[in-house]
């Protein structure tokens, strides 16, 4: 403990009072005068191993997608398959959480909702990526008038509150015959990625002032490959806490959306349509609703935990 | 100071004229129309109904119609309900939703403020711990789930306050602890934060310096720069306590805004939709000017200067 103390406050990190302790007489950490070469990223990634809850809310994440991947098709029932003559059993060891109102095994609908949930999350991550980075990396490369009108834009999509846009656009989808979860994906998709743009907007505005950007533009650098190749390379940290922070986020709307009859429904089952039914059957049968509770409130919090660690672990204005 | 407020007067007006007309035709691309339900109505009925209601007027006729009775506050007829009229919907829901609103708020600033101020005071301390952990508690738990944990906890388990309705003071407190949830949360931590990066500023040295006690320096001298990020974060703290009433009017059967407009999404009741939509962006836009000017009250570096886009 006293070696690891010794190292790391030769990287900048702020020592506490009292945690400079001498080494033991005669070892070898007395020589040692030198940290490791650290680069960037693995700065980051020690940062974030020493944050216990980032490190449990990742454990989480890990587990989450082998239930989702895995947990179905382990599963004796299907998410679909009613049985008539066992509804609305309480936990056994045959159904673990219980059975619904039509017969069906609960902990094969909270697994299968993971995988929805889940997919909302990736999606709203992948086009957080291409829309959300491009656009606000453009804005800002180009500046001027192109920034100034695609600002404008951002500005006023950010005047009105994202679920509202969401709604209006999933009952215009809706009614346009798009299946209710691809619809799902298509609002969050198309609303999701302003935060983004504001950010890597003002990550490049002043990242393309250094003096990298201007001797990749001295070479010949096309603008494209300074944008691309350069900066948005270097404004990651930033990118990837923002992603992290919005997929809980994403997961969450779904499952609003569901719950107010919106997104996905039954049989689909999705977090917030099994919430929606357990609500209506609290009264009388609580564990209904506790496990997709269960599940939405634990996926949420690993997710927040993950992105505070990393914008802790990543986030260079943070860094003291 | 008044060239400012006039600039964002005006553009605050052109905000909403956008979403005006972008719900306005969003709504008109919908294909299966107003009148579409599940027992057919025959063809002669609907051209009634839309000779009733003006939509056989070509497109942009029907628009300018709209905007200009918009421009006059009247937001015409509900589709669904004969006799009642948009304004109406608003008239009855909005008091009902604000009441609840306000009180979230005042309830998110009154326990938020403290709470993070305490977590920093006593950083690193388990009281900081507990802090941070009931504000990340606050901003995972859907405020959907909270709802019905707190209704299960409160009103079927205690038997201590009643699990729906609307009326008495007893009501207001779960539906309303339940929107305040999220800002809470997000008020607490972002009071920490700032905080602890104001404790270590020069001018707090100083006031130590000079032997003010901690409660004048920390109510005196740190308050003042803390309350100006939790301004900044008021307009979309906002934003989500209406959102949040949606399902929460829901699930306690509180007769507000909120619920009157989910319900008209699932009715299809499109006039509705397009009025309420438009009410809440205004309402939004407007508490965002106000943000913003209490923001230039409490910030003199700030006064006057034109914000750039940022």
């Amino acid at each position: 403990m006293a070696a690891q103390t010794a190292w790391q406050s030769k990287e900048g990190v702020a020592p506490e009072a009292g945690s400079f302790v001498l080494a033991p007489k005669g070892s070898e950490e007395l020589q040692q005068i030198t940290g490791r070469p650290t680069t960037y990223w693995n700065d980051a990634i020690r940062r974030l191993r020493r944050n216990k809850l980032a490190v449990v809310g990742f454990w989480i994440i890990i587990v989450l997608f082998v239930v989702a991947i895995a947990g179905p098709m382990v599963s004796p029932y299907s998410y679909e398959e009613q049985d008539l003559n066992n509804t609305f059993q309480s936990p056994t060891l045959r159904h673990p959480f219980g059975t619904d109102q039509l017969g069906r095994d609960q902990l094969t609908r909270v697994m299968y909702g993971s995988r929805i949930s889940l997919a909302v999350g990736i999606v709203c991550a992948a086009l957080n990526f291409l829309i959300g980075v491009t656009y606000g990396g453009i804005a800002a490369y180009f500046g001027g008038r192109v920034d100034d009108i695609m600002m404008r834009i951002v500005d006023i999509l950010y005047g009105i509150p994202t679920l509202i846009i969401v709604i209006l656009l999933t009952v215009l989808f809706k009614d346009k015959g798009v299946s209710p979860l691809v619809n799902v994906f298509i609002a969050i998709g198309l609303t999701y990625w302003l935060p983004m743009a504001r950010i890597v907007r003002g990550e490049i505005l002043s990242l393309k002032e250094r003096e990298f950007a201007l001797a990749a533009k001295t070479i010949g650098a096309t603008n494209n490959r300074i944008l691309f190749r350069h900066l948005i390379p270097n404004a990651m940290g930033p990118i990837i806490v923002t992603v992290t922070l919005e997929i809980p986020s994403a997961i969450f709307t779904e499952a609003f959306l569901s719950y107010i009859g919106l997104g996905v429904s039954a049989p689909v089952a999705s977090w917030g349509v099994l919430a929606s039914d357990g609500t209506e059957a609290i009264r009388s049968f609580p564990y209904l609703v506790l496990f997709p509770a269960l599940a939405i409130s634990l996926t949420m919090f690993a997710f927040n935990f993950l992105g505070d660690g990393l914008r802790d672990a990543l986030d260079p204005r943070l860094r003291q | 100071m008044l060239k400012f407020i006039l600039r964002r007067v005006l553009s605050m007006i052109l905000v909403v004229l956008i979403v005006a007309s972008a719900t306005f035709f969003m709504m008109r691309l919908l294909p299966s129309g107003p009148f579409a339900r599940e027992k057919k109505l025959p063809a002669e009925i609907i051209k009634n109904l839309e000779a009733r209601y003006h939509l056989d007027d070509p497109l942009w006729k029907q628009y300018v119609d709209y905007i200009k009775n918009l421009l006059r506050g009247d937001l015409g007829p509900s589709f669904k309900y004969k006799d009642r009229t948009v304004n109406n919907i608003i008239n009855d829901g909005f008091p009902v939703s604000a009441t609840l609103g306000v009180v979230a708020v005042v309830l998110a600033i009154s326990i938020g403020i403290p709470l993070g101020i305490w977590g920093a005071l006593k950083q690193n301390g388990w009281q900081d711990s507990l802090v941070m952990f009931v504000a990340l508690l606050g901003v995972s738990v859907p405020n959907f789930i909270m709802a019905v944990l707190l209704m299960f906890i409160f009103a079927l388990g205690l038997h201590v306050l009643p699990a729906a309705g609307w009326g008495s003071f007893k009501q207001i407190i779960l539906p309303a602890v339940t929107l305040a949830g999220y800002p809470i949360a997000f008020i607490a931590r972002l009071v920490r934060s700032s905080m602890l990066e104001v404790l270590r500023q020069e001018y707090i040295t100083t006031a130590r310096a000079k032997g003010l006690s901690e409660r004048l320096v920390i109510f005196r001298h740190a308050l003042r720069n803390i309350l100006i990020p939790v301004v900044t974060v008021l307009g979309p703290l906002i934003a989500a306590v209406f959102t949040g009433s949606f399902v929460v009017e829901k699930i306690f059967a509180i007769p507000g805004l909120g619920r009157y407009y989910v319900t008209s999404i699932n009715d299809r009741d499109y006039t509705v939709i397009l009025g309420v939509t438009i009410f809440y962006s205004a309402l939004l836009v407007f508490m965002n000017f106000l943000v913003d000017l209490t923001y230039a009250w409490l910030d003199p570096r700030i006064r006057y200067v034109e914000r750039k886009v940022s």
